[in-house]
């Protein structure tokens, strides 16, 4: 059987050729079953702390892992809050990266960067990242370093490159008192902060701002209770839970106009853009999500919570990212994200 | 007439272009992600959260999860500097300087990335524990059978590769814009062959 010679079947073999390649190599990190991140996710919880047992002929965790090395990882997860990584530096070498679930390194620190004997790392996105007063009043603020994750999910990776064999123990003993935990607000550990932001949930809670549970967490909805108070109170609307905020609402005091933040900051904003956001997804029209909540943004409010037989505000409020998050749930949280 | 022959020659030959390049680019890399220094190949943006496609597809594929390459360095040798391809029926010597950085070490393993069993327990030698000559150099003997001096068991299967790490590699003039030109790599000699 004779095949037929044809240019143009060869030149349009070659196109569709390098339309395979490209598919190929760009697909094959979704489809490969056996990736970093894989591995190590079927080895531990989430926001645990776990110490590779030390690479050996008969057991790795990981591909081409070293054997001069100790390794422990933590899979973090700060879709409910941050996460904190507590860990002794042992020395110059030691090394803490972190990864994208698509194994990106975004983020390293060794012992040669920072001078120190212990480090506190508090993970989380940018969306519900701990104020900077409120890490202050938690931490003695030298040890600690916030890492800012592009995603909720992703793991911190900490090595030890050793420094002789009898080094091992050392390293070891050292990894395995390290700890990956949940940033729990309520907890001893943080009851500065939870104080202030509990008492301001429970204000607004009284007066039927929907602010979330009293967990001393501000989250998307505590955030959004604060700019329905302040807008109604006349005050800067900022989202932003702070002591002033609180001595407003419980005494009727006006903040100081010196200390307290003007602007919108911009996690608001991204809140503000996430609801605008959605409400075009869900047909409302509000106009662009740019974060500002202008007339349009205001008047889709006001359809949404004519829909859903809610008190006609336009305004954001907790009731109205409760809704929202019934409806889109994580969704919506990833997208506030960005 | 087309005969189905013809068709599924030239199906065959598409999807033997596509697949086989794509393949040989992931797997073994090309000039545009990887570079040659002598045995050792090394992915230029391995780790890196801007790593090109190629990158992310080969150590997505591989399991491995490098640190990016500002931090550390990479580098596999499966071949000998004449270019022969690395067994543990043969006998090697690693001869080179010690490399300007804070932490690194050669570690031996087999091909499928399993570390090579041997009585002796010894896989690797860091910058910590390899013992230098009186010239500032180091020699690493890998072979089957004990050597005096530095000795990485190189095991029974035939199987061998070398992977070189750099932690905290410091920069010179030579590694302009993160790509190596021309660092000076330990050199490896074909000693013996069974």
């Amino acid at each position: 059987m004779p095949i037929r010679i044809s240019w143009f079947a060869i030149l349009l073999a070659v196109i569709i050729a390098g339309l395979i390649h490209i598919a190929t190599v760009l697909g094959l990190p979704q489809i490969a079953p056996r990736n970093a991140w894989n591995r190590l996710s079927s080895l531990a919880e989430p926001n645990k702390l776990v110490v590779l047992p030390a690479a050996s002929p008969a057991h790795q965790s990981l591909p081409l892992m070293a054997p001069d090395m100790r390794y422990a990882f933590c899979r973090y997860d700060v879709t409910r809050g941050p996460v904190r990584i507590s860990t002794r530096i042992i020395d110059e070498l030691w090394m803490i990266a972190f990864y994208r679930p698509n194994g990106a390194n975004f983020y390293t620190i060794s012992g040669g960067d920072i001078n120190r004997e212990k480090i506190e790392i508090i993970v989380s996105t940018e969306s519900n990242a701990l104020l900077d007063t409120e890490t202050e009043a938690l931490y003695d603020s030298d040890d600690v370093v916030v890492v800012t994750a592009p995603e909720n999910t992703g793991l911190a990776v900490i090595r030890v490159p050793l420094a002789g064999v009898s080094y091992a123990e050392r390293a070891e003993q050292a990894l395995r008192q390290a700890r990956c935990d949940r940033v729990v607000p309520h907890g001893g550990l943080a009851h500065n902060r939870g104080n202030m932001v509990t008492s301001i949930q429970r204000e607004l809670q009284e007066r039927d701002y929907d602010p979330g549970p009293s967990d001393g967490f501000a989250d998307l909805q505590t955030r959004a209770a604060i700019m329905a108070y302040q807008s109604d109170a006349g005050l800067a609307v900022t989202g932003i839970a702070s002591n002033n905020l609180l001595k407003h609402i419980v005494l009727g005091e006006a903040p100081d106009p010196i200390t307290e933040q003007s602007g919108m900051p911009s996690e608001t904003s991204d809140l503000i853009a996430a609801v605008q956001r959605f409400l075009s997804d869900q047909g409302y029209r509000p106009g662009a999500a740019d974060g500002v909540p202008g007339r349009g943004t205001r008047r889709a409010i006001r359809a949404f919570e004519r829909d859903r037989d809610l008190p006609q505000t336009g305004r954001i409020s907790g009731k109205l990212i409760r809704q929202i998050v019934a409806i889109a749930g994580s969704d919506f949280a990833d997208a506030n994200q960005n | 007439m087309w005969t189905f022959f013809t068709i599924l020659f030239y199906s065959g030959l598409t999807l033997f272009l596509g697949l086989g390049s794509a393949w040989q680019m992931v797997d073994q890399g090309s000039a545009l992600t990887t570079g040659r220094l002598g045995p050792w190949s090394v992915w230029y943006s391995a780790g890196s959260p801007n790593a090109d496609p190629y990158t992310r597809a080969h150590f997505a594929r591989s399991g491995r999860l490098p640190i990016t390459s500002t931090s550390a360095l990479y580098y596999v040798a499966r071949v000998d500097g004449d270019g022969d391809e690395l067994t543990s029926e043969c006998e090697y010597s690693i001869e080179g300087t010690p490399i300007d950085a804070a932490w690194w070490s050669i570690a031996a393993y087999e091909t499928s990335g399993r570390l090579i069993p041997n009585k002796a327990n010894r896989h690797a030698f860091s910058s910590r524990d390899v013992a230098l000559r009186a010239d500032g150099k180091f020699q690493i003997a890998v072979s089957r059978d004990a050597r005096p001096g530095n000795w990485l068991p190189a095991g029974e299967s035939d199987q061998l590769q070398l992977v070189m790490r750099v932690y905290a590699p410091r920069t010179t003039e030579s590694t302009v814009g993160g790509r190596e030109v021309d660092r000076a790599l330990p050199e490896i000699r074909r000693v013996a062959c069974r």
